[in-house]
């Protein structure tokens, strides 16, 4: 059974219709990628499964657990963490306290306050951050502040990690880099993490990716491995003159 | 960013400048400041001012109504009235004989040097939402000031005026006190509706450090703290029973001439609705006493609604309902002319029909507004006053100053009222200078003279009060009625006359807040 | 979620209808039921609601096409009657020409200049500035026509068709004016309904809210939307506030007090919806009138009528659906760092106004501005009121400041403070009974943002208001709660340790000792991880909440630690008055005048309370100026600058969101020995300002690579990412 399930998920607004019965499994010990083209209904799942939106109807399910009604913050205790397409960082804090503000909240209240410093010290570390630490995040640039939310997420001690373009506003060794972090992450049986991946840059998702999900007009139409979705005819048809989907041949074709 | 650094950059510019001033006005009050200006700024203008349009236009206005024969007049009416003067006017205008040369004066008590009086006139003015509130109180008194002085001033001193702005808080009006006690001999014409502490006033140390308080000849007083403060002598009397704890019955007298004139000569069978006006817990316990003293007398009262400043016109319509469901032919208002006109107004609007009802409504009415706004709505509308209405100059003297000085055709009544605060302060201080010559003037004794005054009635102008209790109420009136937009004398009919029955007075003991019903 | 909604606007409704069954039962008037009284109220109430509609509906189409509640709506409308007046009764011109002028041409006008010079800015701004801002405009607009046009001149405009009598419409009668106002609410509302939902450019208004950019691709043009929105906005207030003029007496607060009323109508329409807000309004007429005409309050609740429209806010609230967490609004690109006062810091600046406060007091501070000999008494007493208000404001700091929500009703908190302590302690003034005060009085807040906290940010600013009102209208009058003045005090000076504080002095220090441990405590718990929580909060909700902070529960709670520091101020405050009245002190304007001082001294700073202080500055100076002569025009800028300040500081926030102290302390920091940062910072300013603009490059010749790169980063957008290899060799 797979950790986080979001099953036959109907999204609408007035009567435009984000999702129609999408479902999205994801498993521990991987990154499962989530592509389409814009406006296919991504965010729009990551905030069903978050809570942010109460879905139309379909249930979103943790850990066996139905969590289709639960909160926001209740999710985040329980493990579903989650950095935004467009930035949501804690701009008036600097960038270790938003680290610290998640440390806080997701460790035992009993720590020090040397050890939750240790922790979140660790965290920016880990997303190569060490020396804008005092620096307020809403001076930082576009990448940098992605980066710090990416921190900020995984100090809730996530068992899911989704991650809506966490590539977008940073350079090509940082994109590496942050890819090279999620494998790593992943690939740390201890942690037991599952990674959900919207991205737009198709050799980041090709290449760190186990499993993609490809979400068109709110409805999945392939799941698959990189391999698998990108021969997928109705992939090809929804992406049909997207620029998006021409770096993933040239990552591929390599 | 940059606009507030320039507000700080002009504050600290400002402090310089107020600090470099206040320098040199130390000096020059240190070296005596010259006769030719004891006043300030303010007064120089208000001078300008009554010299360039008041003067015109008044002088003529009353020229035609009086026919030059105002002096004549004046005599006969001053005897008419039921008391006579004092000396002090007279003897100030005696040029031959200076009492004051033979004195070598002295600064006799705080506010008091050998040759100014300061006296500090508060009243509520510049707020953000009425800014000039009641700016025709410091008028009053600066005109009242200004003619003192022109005639040769008090206590062979100059008075000078200290405005203070209270700013309808409470915590200005203090202020106004505090400042009063530092450097002021007396308040007059205190107009502030917010005095909620008078601790200041009441304890305030004279020139030997005794806590005697500072002599407040006030015109309004609407808390019991202000009312039965020990120092406070206000013009319009407070008719309750001092001291008083704020809850609890309370002795409190009431002016019903009005009504029982109107019961004895227009309507015997007077029944119908007094308006409460609610805004205040002070304002119902102050109009309680009158709807309940109408009561005492014959009047039947339907139904005593409160209302507030702030009803639309609409919202008189439920008191024509009830109007109409008595079959009422009286209709008193407790709050303002604006009421009146609404109400009216309404009654217009809702085609009510008033043929045979009384209205009736108090000072507050007596404004050039209410017959303006009116017009013919307020048409037969009776308003009662407890001094001579402001056309009757050629009936008296301390009148016909006050509408010399003050420059308006059509004054408010806190003028007036603040004006009498003067003219108490000049009979009390005069009394003492006749008795203990002009050095004898000490706070302290002002506060004897003021408590021990039985009578005044500002020369013949207003109606005796007695100064020895807050519990009595001034026992004349004269009734005013609104007829071909003008307001015409009606009872007494003989013009400069009070109509000074002692019946016109019921006191009754009642725990006032809790008699109104709504 | 439809079924929620409908469920909870049920309940609240059966639930409003029992108790306003049971309030009528009991203060049933007995006046008798004819129709003829029946229809006057209804008449008379359908009038008063279009009035109101009036202004409702001007609110909601601003709301919907900019986003921005204008709180200055009823002062438009003073402005568009006292012009009016202006122009028909002192200058005699023909009320329809006079009518069209005002509504036509100089409402359009004012409400494309305030789109134009200010509103406009407040699209991307917090919530907090965009309300600071629309009700420093309030206040602006408000003490500037109070400027222009004298109050000591009465005056007053005569209603239309005045003398015509009114239609028959059964047993009562309708006049011809309030017909009038009656039938133009309705025609106005529907055009608007058309113009919003019908037409082109309606549905360019509606969609421009929501996504500027996608708006403005579909070919409509943001700006222009924006500034017809609030001309339309503004002619709607203008005609409200002259249609109204002659029902009222004609001053400033009065024809502004409607607005309030005029909020409750709108979020009777969930500040979005025109129709709702119309039937909102004219249910507020009718209750109100039918009040009048068969319920009778008595002394205590003499003013209980005029708290109709507060309580219907209230239950709006209660019944709205929970709002959704808003992502996407957070605005990036802070110009300036925030560094926070550490402990030490914060010792030593709290050392230092302690020291200038027993300076002050013991007469050697007198900043020029007090007489020598007479600091003594107005100078302590003036600052012994700002320091209460400092200390309510105070409360304010992790609240607006930290938290970002906001809150009209400190001095509500403050006066239940008061009236807590006076049940409490009696007349013994013992100040020990103040930090039980604060205990009680957190509840309360709770118990205010409980409803709201679940709505977006500006339900709780409503919801604050209506508490206010609500506070003033029904509780305060009451005389268990403040019993009236009488001779001497309500309020006993405070005893504590063995010391009453009953001079001046003494009471000045004792307050000042309170802020510097306030402020202190405020510093501490601004680094405690609940400071940084809150702020985390203001930051973005929805990331807050995904990092697991619940975000209802910790509004609640700060809005309950809030409410509990402003019940303790509000012991002070009463303690320096003495006295209270419930009529004067608990005015909502005095309130809004609090939280814009304070909110534009820069309320994320716990000093920022001092500011408050510097307002009877002001004063005095403008007093010692006066007595020092020959000075009389700066007499007069000042007393204009007393009047129209805290207005103008407000709106002066759309320039500087943070406030004057932030500005201030980044002036001074780097004076001070141990802000190297400090000294940096504006080292890398200067050297920033230094680099070549963005404009100066290129536009002659082509960019080169490094100025692609330059301007990228200047604009913070990421270079084109290039595919590469390597993750693959990562996975296996």
């Amino acid at each position: 059974m797979a950790l986080l399930e979001a099953e036959q998920v109907v999204m609408r607004f007035g009567g435009v219709v984000a999702l129609d019965n999408a479902s999205v499994d994801v498993d521990p010990g991987e990154v499962t990628g989530l592509i389409g083209p814009n406006g296919a209904g991504k965010t729009t799942l990551f905030n069903v499964v978050t809570g942010l939106l109460p879905p139309t109807s379909g249930t979103v399910k943790f850990d066996g657990v139905d969590i289709t009604r639960a909160g926001v913050s209740r999710r985040s205790q329980m493990g579903i963490a989650r950095t935004f397409q467009k930035l949501e960082a804690f701009n008036t804090l600097s960038a270790f306290d938003n680290v610290r503000v998640a440390v806080e909240k997701n460790h035992r209240a009993k720590w020090k306050h040397q050890r939750v410093n240790d922790v979140a010290h660790g965290m920016l570390g880990k997303v190569g951050l060490d020396d804008v630490a005092d620096v307020t995040v809403g001076t930082l640039p576009t990448g940098s502040a992605r980066l710090v939310e990416l921190a900020r997420a995984l100090a809730c001690r996530p068992r899911v990690l989704l991650l809506d373009e966490p590539s977008s506003g940073l350079n090509e060794e940082e994109t590496t880099a942050i890819g090279q972090l999620l494998l790593g992450l992943v690939a740390d049986k201890d942690n037991d993490l599952a990674v959900l991946l919207v991205e737009h840059d198709m050799s980041f998702v090709m290449g760190v990716c186990a499993r993609i999900h490809v979400l068109d007009f709110g409805k999945i139409i392939a799941v698959g491995t990189p391999i698998e979705v990108q021969a997928d005819t109705a992939v090809r048809a929804a992406y049909l003159g997207s620029d998006e989907f021409r770096g993933a041949y040239v990552g591929v074709d390599e | 960013m940059k606009h507030f650094r320039w507000v700080i950059c002009l504050l600290a510019v400002f402090a310089l400048v107020a600090a470099s001033c206040g320098g040199n006005d130390d000096d020059d009050s240190g070296s005596g400041a010259p006769d030719a200006a004891p006043t300030a700024v303010h007064d120089d203008s208000m001078d300008d001012d009554m010299d360039d349009s008041m003067d015109d236009d008044m002088d003529e206005e009353m020229d035609d109504s009086m026919d030059d024969d105002m002096d004549d007049e004046m005599d006969d009416s001053m005897d008419d009235d039921m008391d006579d003067s004092d000396a002090g006017p007279v003897a100030t205008e005696e040029p031959e004989v200076d009492p004051c040369a033979s004195v070598e004066l002295q600064a006799t008590d705080i506010g008091v040097s050998e040759d100014t009086i300061s006296i500090l006139v508060m009243a509520d003015v510049e707020n953000p939402f009425a800014p000039g509130l009641f700016q025709g109180a410091i008028d009053g008194v600066n005109a009242w000031a200004e003619r003192l002085n022109s005639e040769g001033g008090i206590a062979c001193r100059q008075i000078e005026v200290i405005e203070h702005d209270s700013k309808l808080t409470a915590i200005d009006a203090t202020n106004g006190f505090l400042v009063a006690c530092e450097r002021a001999f007396a308040m007059i014409g205190t107009t502030s509706l917010f005095a909620n502490d008078t601790s200041d006033l009441q304890t305030c140390p004279d020139a030997q450090g005794n806590d005697i308080g500072v002599p407040d000849f006030a015109y309004i007083t609407t808390e019991p703290t202000h009312q039965c403060s020990v120092v406070t002598f206000a013009t319009s009397r407070p008719n309750s029973e001092c001291p008083y704890e704020g809850t609890g019955p309370r002795v409190v007298q009431s002016q019903v001439g009005h009504a029982q004139w109107v019961l004895e000569n227009v309507e015997p069978d007077l029944h119908g609705l007094y308006l409460v006006p609610t805004d205040l817990a002070s304002t119902i316990t102050s109009t309680m006493p009158q709807v309940r003293s109408f009561q005492e007398i014959g009047v039947v009262i339907d139904a005593e609604p409160g209302v507030s400043g702030l009803a639309t016109q609409a919202e008189y319509g439920p008191y024509l309902q009830a109007m109409a469901e008595a079959n009422s032919n009286f209709a008193y208002t407790g709050s303002n002319d604006q009421s009146i006109i609404k109400w009216r107004s309404e009654a217009r609007a809702q085609g009510f029909d008033d043929e045979g009802v009384i209205w009736m409504c108090q000072l507050a009415c007596y404004t050039p507004t209410f017959l303006e706004q009116g017009g013919d709505t307020v048409e037969g509308t009776y308003v009662w006053l407890w001094f001579l209405p402001f056309d009757e100059v050629d009936q008296n003297q301390e009148l016909a100053d006050f509408m010399d000085s003050i420059g308006k055709e059509f004054p408010e009544a806190w003028a007036a009222g603040s004006w009498a605060g003067g003219v108490l302060f000049e009979q009390v201080v005069n009394e003492i200078v006749a008795e203990g010559g002009p050095n004898a003037i000490t706070r302290e004794a002002v506060l004897e003279g003021a408590r021990n005054l039985a009578s005044f009635d500002a020369n013949g102008w207003w109606s005796p009060a007695d100064y020895t209790t807050t519990q009595n109420i001034m026992p004349c009136f004269m009734l005013l009625q609104v007829q071909d937009g003008a307001f015409a004398r009606v009872h007494p009919q003989e013009r400069g006359e009070l109509d000074c029955d002692p019946d016109n007075v019921v006191e009754l003991t009642r725990d006032w807040a809790a008699e109104f019903g709504g | 979620m439809t079924f929620g909604l409908r469920r909870s606007v049920v309940v609240t409704a059966v639930v409003a209808v029992a108790i306003a069954t049971v309030i009528a039962v009991f203060t049933w008037a007995g006046t008798p039921v004819t129709a003829k009284t029946f229809l006057n109220a209804t008449y008379i109430g359908l009038t008063l609601g279009a009035l109101w509609a009036m202004y409702a509906t001007g609110l909601v189409v601003v709301y919907t096409t900019t986003g921005v509640f204008n709180f200055a709506q009823g002062a438009i409308g003073v402005f568009g009657a006292f012009f009016y007046w202006e122009l028909q009764m002192n200058r005699g011109w023909h009320p329809i020409l006079a009518l069209f002028v005002v509504v036509f041409l100089f409402a359009p006008l004012l409400g494309i200049c305030l789109d134009v010079l200010v509103m406009r800015r407040l699209r991307t701004a917090p919530l907090v500035v965009q309300l600071m801002v629309t009700v420093g405009m309030m206040v602006f607009l408000i003490s500037l026509v109070g400027t222009i046009w004298n109050a000591n001149t009465p005056r007053w405009v005569n209603a239309f068709f005045k003398d015509s009598g009114g239609i028959d419409l059964g047993p009562a009668q309708l006049t011809w004016h309030r017909f009038i106002v009656f039938v133009t609410a309705v025609v106005v509302a529907v055009i608007l309904r058309f113009l919003l939902y019908k037409t082109r450019i309606g549905t360019a208004m509606r969609a421009v809210v929501d996504n500027r950019e996608l708006a403005a691709l579909n070919g409509a043009r943001p700006n222009m939307v924006s500034s017809l929105a609030w001309a339309i906005g503004s002619m709607l207030g203008a005609l409200g506030g002259i249609l109204i003029a002659s029902e009222l007496e004609f001053n400033p607060s009065n024809l502004n007090d409607i607005v309030i009323i005029a909020f409750a109508a709108a979020a009777f329409g969930a500040l979005r919806n025109l129709p709702l807000a119309v039937v909102g309004a004219l249910l507020l007429g009718l209750l109100r009138q039918h009040t009048e005409t068969w319920l009778n309050f008595g002394t205590n609740f003499s003013k209980a009528h005029l708290g109709i429209a507060p309580l219907l806010l209230f239950a709006v609230v209660v019944a709205l659906p929970q709002a959704r967490l808003e992502v996407g609004r957070v605005v990036s690109n802070l110009r300036r760092r925030e560094r926070y006062t550490n402990w030490w810091e914060g010792l030593i600046g709290c050392g230092a106004l302690m020291l200038c406060a027993v300076m002050f007091s013991g007469g050697w501070l007198n900043f020029g501005i007090w007489d020598p000999e007479a600091w003594g008494g107005p100078a302590l007493n003036s600052a012994n009121a700002a320091m209460a208000l400092a200390l309510i404001g105070l409360s304010l700091v992790p609240l607006i400041g930290w938290a970002g929500q906001v809150n009209f009703a400190p001095l509500a908190f403050a006066g239940f403070g008061a009236f807590v302590y006076l049940k409490l302690a009696g007349d013994t003034g013992n100040g020990y009974w103040i930090p039980l005060v604060g205990l009680i009085c957190a509840p309360l807040g709770a118990l205010v943002a409980l409803p709201a906290a679940r709505l977006r940010g500006l339900y709780l600013a409503l919801m604050s208001m209506a508490f206010a009102q609500g506070m003033a209208l029904i509780f305060f009058p009451h005389e268990w709660v403040i019993p009236r003045i009488g001779v001497g005090r309500q309020f006993s000076h405070i005893e504590l340790f063995g010391i009453t504080f009953d001079d001046r002095r003494g009471y000045f220090l004792l307050m000042m000792s309170v802020f510097v441990i306030g402020v202190y405590g405020l510093v501490l718990l601004r680094n405690s991880r609940y400071g940084r929580r809150w702020m985390a909060m203001h930051g973005s909700q929805a990331a807050a909440a995904t990092v697991g902070i619940p975000v209802v529960q910790t509004k609640v709670v700060v809005y309950a630690v809030s409410a509990s520091l402003a019940g303790m101020a509000g012991v002070f405050w009463a303690t320096v008055a003495g006295n209270l009245s419930a009529g004067q002190d608990f005015d909502l304007l005095n309130g809004f005048q609090i939280v814009l001082l304070i909110a534009a001294a820069g309320v994320s700073i716990p000093m920022a309370g001092i500011f408050l202080v510097f307002t009877p500055l002001f004063t005095g100076l403008s007093h010692r100026l006066e007595d020092t002569g020959n000075v009389g025009f700066l007499v007069e800028i000042l007393d204009q600058l007393v009047v129209l300040g805290p207005g103008l500081l407000a709106i002066g926030m759309v320039f500087n969101p943070r406030g004057a102290i932030f500005e201030m302390g980044r002036g001074f920091s780097p004076i001070l020995p141990w802000r190297s940062d400090a000294r940096a910072e504006i080292a890398a300013e200067n050297a920033q300002k230094r680099e070549p603009e963005i404009g100066e490059l290129g536009l002659e010749r082509p960019f080169t690579p490094e100025e692609v790169i330059a301007i990228d980063r200047r604009l913070g957008i990421l270079d084109e990412v290039v595919p590469k290899e390597g993750y693959g060799a990562a996975r296996s």
